[in-house]
């Protein structure tokens, strides 16, 4: 491994140096120039180089040529990206957690993910299943990481992840299809229309897979059987020069198939989990004139997951689990150019949310409003700042104002400077607020969230013997506070001779008031109760450099290096002045554990690492990838009980996964692709069970393009 | 890692050999497998004794016999309301090692079935989200035992097993809890454990 990385670290080098020579022509699809259009930063399109907020753009033609289907697929080898596991119980695809997405060492619930500027719902755990989401339909995913941006929500404290679908113009239909390992198969089509006032698109895909195993002492498949269809139909009307009309719908179902063996060696319990989530997102856009334009913009969207398995031999219901969500919101957005130096951009909205599940009492809302102000200012030329505030109100809890402020200082044409500073806050979750769980089976714990707790009724379990014992922290319990966070990001980039490009970022995060469970009583049987307390602190730092090199015309180098650290505050704290114990081996002595010891959050490798090598001759029409990721240990487990992992079974091991493709276009139509993912077999069934094995697949996809207007 | 393993040896060799200089009664010390039923509410527990070392038949609960019994991650004491013994426990915030003599006092009893006098806080952490329980290291317990003797205990380890004694992960759910516990038994009645 370490060669591996010293392998690589040498090729970056190289490619640092042999650069001061080249004299490439560049092509835009590998390489990102200042004039690239985002949106993300300011929720209008800028140019790349005059957003004060540092953007990573992932192109539509990088997607294609690494062969990526879902969204996790593409994420998780972009840098400083960590995607979670599935956890526990359930797996892939219908995991009760699926895979989640940390951005600086955030956890996946402080992590936005929008389509097309809007928020996805469908959190379980609070962590969002990336694999729910078609690739097929994204024209790029801007990553913008920090809590800079006042106008998502003030929970993105770890930044915003926007996928940006596919635009309305043009006349062209495409398909394609592709199969590979464990018949994992994935069909598409999508077209477009554009007429004088009206244009459509659509994309339907399906995908499924048999599943597969990576375990083979277990009865269990470590992935069942699936399906599943995405459905993507958006259009739009030109009322008039002035007024469009953008209509952005999505349908997403799927069929996940779980089987277990329960108190058995054999299979005993089947069955399927089914989840149906749609939304409909209109926005309505008027420009009053050169200056002002508004957007009035609507979400419609609700989240469905059902879950129900039976005996196989009796065929009684062993399980079932209904968890349904809605999320509907009224938004405007205001843009207007006071003058040549301020574009100042007012909004609001209103929210409300909704959660229905076998594990609350009862159907639980929320309403939320919101406003937000922000002003950029170009004062001097070389010079853009983005200061901003959010007003958010929340039925449930007190108003919050949160601050942000970005600046972004251009030396010259090739050095830029930027930093910002954010703060945010997360409401307590559904689930923090209103879980009201009893788990019957062996382990026999319950879990409620802290409305739901009641002092007064563990008192009158205690008087009936139910409950052995009040814990002190029983009496802490109170009111959920928000989570609140700063954070301060600082970096550079450098453009050297228009083919090499490099981007620093470094970055602190501190959250305090985590919300987190506790035991709060010791049933009769020696079992705990649980409920959520706001108590840990945290903070997560280190800095990330992205390099992008062009040395020829047809191929590119990416590279990506992110250094993180972690800590729970509050486990320094009491490793520095408290006893705390640790062992270095299972079963082993205990000993005294020092800061030394203790290696930060679990789920967060210290080291993260990419190299992305692509080639794509037009002329000929072949293309291929390369891509190397890598990410060191992370910790998973606590098997001392001291809060943290210290010892290496605590530890997922370090993992480098190889992927390649190689494709052909032929003539305008036809494109045939194959490729190789996980090429050094690297697996591990139980912490990182979304990683299959050594996988092959192949593709066809055809386009055929109207020129005609 | 050798290394470690090295140094954990040395200091072993070094602690037996200072206890053969001190004591002309030395404790017995064992580590040993203590497969547990690993249901929190239903069937047996399972019984232990310090003077053989081992586990005692479900039969003989009504007995001297036996010292602690382990059901899931409760522990029930021989005394009191749990048994006709005169056991006595409590959970120091030390090594094994470093626990050197029974304390004089403070030992606790099972003075009802909903009053235990080990509770799970004491000594392990649940983790609801994997399902796991680690044993909190650096906490060692301290039994009078059914018949008077003292002798020191800690959980190593605890892992969830099959009814073989085969250790399990999710999503296969466990019947047994396989706990790997390591305790020094002072068969002469002294407190002194080197």
């Amino acid at each position: 491994m370490q060669k591996i990385i010293t392998a690589i670290a040498s090729l970056f080098y190289c490619c640092t140096v042999c650069s001061q020579d080249s004299t490439a022509v560049i092509d835009s699809t590998f390489f990102k120039s200042m004039n690239e259009v985002v949106v993300t930063a300011t929720r209008t399109e800028r140019k790349l180089g005059n957003v004060a907020i540092p953007t990573q753009i992932v192109a539509q033609k990088i997607i294609r040529l690494s062969g990526s289907l879902r969204l996790n697929d593409i994420l998780q080898e972009q840098t400083g990206i960590f995607i979670t596991g599935a956890s526990g119980s359930g797996s892939v695809g219908g995991g009760v957690f699926g895979n989640g997405v940390q951005l600086q060492g955030l956890s996946p619930d402080h992590t936005m993910i929008l389509l097309d500027g809007e928020p996805l719902i469908g959190r379980q755990g609070g962590v969002m299943d990336l694999s729910r989401f078609a690739i097929g339909n994204i024209k790029k995913i801007e990553i913008v990481k920090g809590p800079s941006s006042s106008l998502y929500g003030s929970e993105a404290m770890g930044g915003v992840i926007n996928i940006i679908t596919e635009p309305l113009q043009g006349k062209q239909i495409s398909a394609g299809i592709r199969s590979g390992s464990f018949l994992n198969t994935d069909v598409y089509t999508s077209g477009n229309y554009t007429g004088k006032k009206a244009a459509v698109y659509f994309f339907v895909n399906r995908n499924s897979s048999n599943g597969y195993e990576l375990d083979k002492t277990t009865p269990e498949k470590t992935l069942d059987p699936f399906y599943n269809y995405t459905g993507h139909l958006k259009f739009s009307y030109r009322f008039s020069p002035k007024t469009k009309l953008i209509v952005n719908n999505r349908y997403f179902f799927a069929h996940q198939e779980s089987f277990y063996a329960i108190s058995s060696s054999k299979i005993n319990i089947g069955g399927k989990g089914k989840t149906n989530d749609y939304t409909i997102n209109p926005v309505i856009t008027h420009k009053f004139n050169n200056k002002v334009s508004s957007q009035l913009r609507f979400l419609l969207s609700d989240f469905r997951f059902t879950q129900q398995l039976d005996s196989l031999s009796n065929k009684k219901q062993y399980y079932y689990d209904d968890f349904r969500q809605g999320f509907y919101r009224i938004e405007n957005q205001t843009d207007i150019e006071l003058n040549q130096f301020n574009t100042f951009t007012a909004g609001g909205g209103y929210t409300l949310q909704t959660v229905n599940t076998t594990r609350y009492r009862e159907k639980k809302e929320q309403q939320m409003y919101h406003a937000f102000i922000q002003n950029e200012w170009h004062g001097i030329k070389s010079l853009i700042v983005i200061g901003g505030l959010r007003y958010d109100y929340n039925t449930d809890f007190a108003a919050r104002i949160s601050p942000k402020l970005a600046v972004n200082y251009k030396l010259n044409e090739r050095i830029k400077f930027n930093a910002s500073y954010g703060a945010g806050f997360k409401a307590p979750d559904f689930r923090q607020l209103y879980l009201s769980f009893i788990n019957n089976a062996a382990e026999g714990y319950s879990i409620y969230g802290a409305n739901e707790f009641s002092l007064g009724k563990l008192e009158q379990q205690q008087q009936q013997g139910l409950i052995a014992q009040i814990l002190p922290a029983a009496f802490t319990i109170t009111t959920l506070k928000p989570e609140v966070s700063r954070g301060f990001n600082f970096g550079f980039q450098i453009q050297s001779l228009k083919n090499l490009r490099m981007d620093v970022n470094f970055f602190r995060n501190d959250v305090e008031n985590l919300i987190n469970y506790l035991p709060v009583a010791t049933n009769a049987n020696g079992t705990s109760v649980f409920s959520y307390v706001n108590i840990n602190r945290a903070f997560t730092q280190g800095f990330e450099v992205n390099i992008n090199y062009q040395p020829m015309k047809n191929f590119s180098i990416n590279g990506g290096y992110q250094f993180l650290q972690t800590a729970d505050k509050d486990i320094i704290e009491r490793v520095k002045n408290e006893k705390v114990f640790g062992r270095d081996l299972v079963g082993g002595s205990a000993r005294l554990m020092t800061r030394k010891d203790y290696s930060g959050l679990l789920n967060r490798s210290k080291h993260m690492l990419n190299l992305r090598l692509f080639y794509n001759n037009e002329q000929t029409g072949w293309a291929s990838s390369l891509r190397f990721i890598y990410r060191s240990r992370f910790g998973v487990l606590d098997k001392d009980g001291n809060g943290f992992a210290n010892m290496t079974e605590e530890f997922a091991p370090a993992m480098l996964q190889v992927n390649a493709t190689v494709s052909k276009q032929i003539k305008k139509q036809f494109n045939i692709q194959a490729g190789i993912n996980n090429l050094l077999n690297q697996t591990n069934a139980r912490f990182m069970p979304n990683l299959p094995g050594i996988h092959f697949f192949m593709a066809i996809h055809y386009t055929f393009k109207n020129k005609n207007k | 890692m050798k290394y470690t393993v090295l140094v954990i040896a040395a200091i072993m060799i070094l602690a037996i050999s200072c206890k053969k200089e001190d004591k002309p009664t030395p404790a017995t010390v064992a580590t040993i497998d203590f497969l547990v039923n690993g249901s929190a509410t239903q069937g047996n527990y399972n019984f232990f004794s310090f003077i053989n070392g081992s586990t005692v038949a479900a039969s003989d609960s009504n007995s001297t016999k036996w010292d602690f019994a382990m059901r899931f991650e409760t522990f029930i004491i021989n005394s009191n309301a749990s048994g006709p013994g005169n056991a006595g426990v409590q959970v120091l915030n030390q090594t094994f090692d470093g626990v050197t003599t029974a304390p004089e006092a403070g030992y606790k009893y099972d003075t009802a079935v909903a009053q235990k006098a080990i509770k799970g806080t004491d000594w392990y952490i649940y983790n609801p989200t994997t399902r796991s329980f680690s044993p909190i290291a650096g906490k060692t317990f301290v039994f009078r035992t059914a018949t008077n003797k003292y002798a020191k205990l800690e959980v190593l380890s605890a892992d969830p097993a099959d009814d073989n004694g085969n250790l399990v992960v999710p999503p296969t759910r466990p019947t047994k809890i396989k706990y790997k516990i390591r305790f020094a038994y002072q068969a002469s009645g002294s407190k002194n454990f080197n």
